[in-house]
């Protein structure tokens, strides 16, 4: 008797949290739809451009200056962490070196962001003289991202099974050749998947990208060296100045920002479920 | 056992694995298409020594190899060996069927690929060929787009011995091929074996007594006399003498179960 | 979808041993009772020579089949066959040893005169000998469990022609003792050639049946 009443307790408990989580999150949702979804799907809004002062201006640069930020950052950091994925699975002995190398990012990833932007701040903007441009933001987030990245590729890695790289080498493949044609492309779905995170991070970071992109810009961002302004900066900026009409910006600003990383997360997403399906159709 | 070539030969070998020694001084002839069965209670080192005629050992950290092994007249273990071209002429397929998670065609061509091979109709050709010899053309050429992992187990070891045909090895090495097998699907590649003797010359490590009778031209049998010692070779010679008269009296009492 | 083909192509390359060697032990009856028609000499020294290709072959039968038993673990009507075919072999070079003993019989006959009646009955107990080995190597090729069974009121025949030459023989003068002797123990041998085909025909029913038993 004890032991039904126990699990039901604890299949009633379990479930309430399950709940609450769904709950919360549902509530957030809402409550930041209901206040700017009109907003942010309203085509003169989302290719407008700003204005400072007056109210009616729209957020067409800082979408794309979000969007080009993923590019850029991804770029960076993708073949870095990939590589450093590589190195830590599958050529480092396993002891004092690789142990104090997980130290190390395990320590950079409890570091609060706008740590990172103000390293990037002093050594990027002011240092290197490249002002506030995406490069600068770019750079730093690679920084941010690269202990969530290089962790999951590493995993994905790992995952992949032994046997596979004992089949390549007794077929006489060399180590490179085996990492190259059969350990990556079979880590792929890990990889993109451990991405989603990151990317989720780019769009929504704003203490790094304050002190290293720039907040205000009129124009799209063309040159990696221009100054450029993500979404979530600029909504934290129209915020602080609270001039012209800057809650609709604010709402609509939050909105489209959720619903970006919605869209960015399901095709991640379905682009992994596809590229799964065609390596287990074939190629 | 004379009037066959030695395709290898094993002199003086003994194995490290750190500080543990689990192979010793095995000395033993491999001829030429024949097969060599490696019989002997778990632990014995059979799967070891197996490994070692790749130099398959060499991938683990800490392994140390004493004595040779020989190829066709070179020590594989002298130093500055080409050891991938080494595994291009002795292939291996392993316990578990390893189709690698990409279609049957591209498992197949793997090896030539690596090896150089670029023109489209040579790769088809050569895996058409490579499927035909591991007696899995019939059932797989209408899909050969498909993923490899979506065959059956038996099919699965076929393709993977396929694989290890199209690199167009000397000698075919088989780690306990048909453990995670169905009967059925063992007695088939039991068969395609009698038929690759044609061409290659073939070792199989198997737990399976029947089977290294059933299938083999000769037997060594291997054991680990008391715990913590490593294996040895106990006795080497032609199956069927083995199977009906073996001269040692530890091999006759693993063969008829009498132990181990 | 046929697996173990090597087996089956061994099992099949020793039955097929089998009955080439059967061919051969025929032939040496049937040298025997030509030898003994004519009381040549000669022709039974031959037969004396040749028996030395049924040893080999019992010797090369006996020994694949041992190793078929040790290294394919045959079962059911595998089993049984190899175990008959062995079984056989064995019977038919007894066979091929009657035949050696006749001809010394016959060579150690030579000068003397068998009367009509005597070589007539041998003959037909020669032919009859034949037949019946022929027989039992059909029930054999044909699992014909019928034939097999034949071979029982065959071999009936056979031992009465073998009796008459016991009693017809008693009130014969001394001189002929020899001849006799000789002619009663070939006649002998004869019955004992009859006998192993029986026992053949014994052994096709166990291979068929599984079960043993003795015929007549």
């Amino acid at each position: 008797m004890k032991g039904r009443r126990a699990d039901k307790a604890a299949t009633t408990v379990f479930w309430a949290l399950g709940i609450i989580v769904v709950v919360i999150l549902g509530f957030i949702i809402i409550e930041i739809f209901a206040r700017g979804l009109l907003t942010a799907l309203n085509p003169k809004f989302i290719f407008g451009k700003p204005e400072a002062m007056k109210p009616g201006g729209g957020i067409f640069p800082m979408i794309v200056s979000t969007l080009y930020l993923v590019v850029l950052s991804l770029i960076i950091s993708l073949p870095i962490s990939i590589g450093a994925a590589i190195y830590l699975s599958e050529y480092a002995k396993k002891g004092k070196l690789t142990s104090f190398i997980r130290f190390c990012l395990d320590t950079l990833a409890t570091l609060p962001s706008i740590v990172f932007g103000l390293f990037g701040l002093a050594l990027f903007v002011v240092y290197f003289q490249w002002s506030y441009c995406l490069m600068a933001g770019a750079f730093t987030l690679a920084i941010l991202n690269l202990p969530i990245l290089l962790r999951g590729t590493e995993q994905a890695m790992t995952l992949v099974p032994d046997t596979y790289r004992e089949a390549s080498m007794s077929l006489g493949a060399s180590k490179w050749t085996t990492i190259r044609q059969v350990v990556v492309p079979s880590a792929m779905p890990g990889i993109i998947t451990a991405t989603i995170l990151p990317i989720g991070r780019i769009v929504g970071e704003s203490a790094a990208i304050i002190y290293t992109t720039g907040l205000f810009i009129r124009n799209i961002p063309v040159n990696p060296f221009d100054t450029a302004a993500p979404l979530a900066g600029y909504v934290w900026y129209a915020q602080t100045e609270g001039q012209g009409d800057y809650l609709r910006v604010v709402n609509g600003g939050a909105a489209l920002l959720l619903i970006m990383v919605l869209v960015i997360y399901f095709l991640a997403r379905y682009l992994g479920r596809k590229y799964q399906e065609k390596r287990l159709l074939g190629g | 056992m004379s009037e066959f070539d030695k395709k290898m030969e094993v002199k003086d070998l003994s194995m490290y694995y750190g500080d543990f020694k689990a192979i010793e001084d095995i000395s033993l002839d491999i001829p030429a298409r024949n097969i060599t069965a490696l019989i002997g209670p778990s632990g014995c080192g059979k799967s070891t020594l197996v490994r070692c005629l790749n130099r398959m050992n060499d991938l683990i950290n800490g392994v140390r190899v004493e004595g040779e092994v020989i190829l066709d007249g070179e020590n594989m273990y002298s130093p500055g060996y080409d050891t991938i071209a080494l595994r291009r002429r002795v292939g291996m397929v392993f316990q578990r069927p390893n189709p690698f998670p990409k279609s049957i065609y591209e498992n197949v061509a793997y090896g030539p690929k690596l090896g150089g091979i670029k023109k489209k109709d040579e790769l088809d050709s050569i895996v058409e060929d490579s499927l035909k010899k591991a007696a899995l053309w019939q059932e797989v050429k209408q899909n050969l787009q498909e993923s490899g992992q979506r065959l059956s187990g038996g099919q699965q070891q076929r393709l993977c011995i396929a694989r290890v045909i199209a690199v167009e090895p000397e000698v075919i090495l088989f780690d306990e091929p048909c453990s995670a097998i169905d009967p059925v699907a063992t007695q088939l590649i039991e068969d395609l074996m009698a038929d690759l003797k044609e061409n290659y010359t073939m070792v199989i490590v198997t737990h399976n007594m029947q089977q290294a009778a059933r299938v083999s031209d000769f037997t060594a049998f291997l054991l680990v006399q008391e715990q913590g010692e490593p294996g040895r070779l106990i006795e080497y010679g032609d199956t069927n003498t083995i199977f009906t008269n073996p001269e040692d009296e530890r091999t006759e009492r693993y063969i008829t179960g009498r132990f181990g | 979808m046929e697996i173990r083909k090597t087996f089956h192509e061994q099992l099949d390359e020793l039955y097929r041993d089998l009955l080439k060697m059967a061919n051969t032990t025929v032939e040496t009856i049937e040298q025997t009772r030509a030898a003994f028609a004519s009381l040549d000499s000669a022709r039974a020294k031959r037969v004396m020579e040749d028996d030395d290709v049924l040893d080999h072959f019992v010797k090369s039968i006996e020994e694949t089949g041992i190793e078929l038993l040790a290294r394919q673990a045959p079962v059911a009507i595998d089993l049984r066959t190899i175990i008959v075919i062995m079984r056989v072999a064995q019977h038919l070079e007894r066979v091929g040893d009657l035949c050696v003993n006749i001809s010394k019989a016959i060579v150690n006959l030579e000068g003397y005169t068998v009367s009509p009646w005597i070589k007539e009955n041998m003959d037909e107990m020669f032919q009859r000998s034949i037949k019946m080995t022929l027989r039992a190597m059909e029930a054999f090729k044909e699992r014909d469990l019928t034939k097999a069974k034949d071979l029982s009121k065959m071999d009936d025949t056979v031992d009465r022609i073998n009796r008459t030459f016991l009693t017809s023989y008693n009130k014969e003068s001394e001189e002929e003792l020899e001849l006799v002797i000789r002619v009663v123990m070939i006649a002998r041998f004869i019955e004992r050639i009859a006998d192993h085909a029986v026992d053949v025909g014994e052994n096709v029913s166990y291979m068929m049946t599984g079960e043993f038993v003795e015929f007549g």
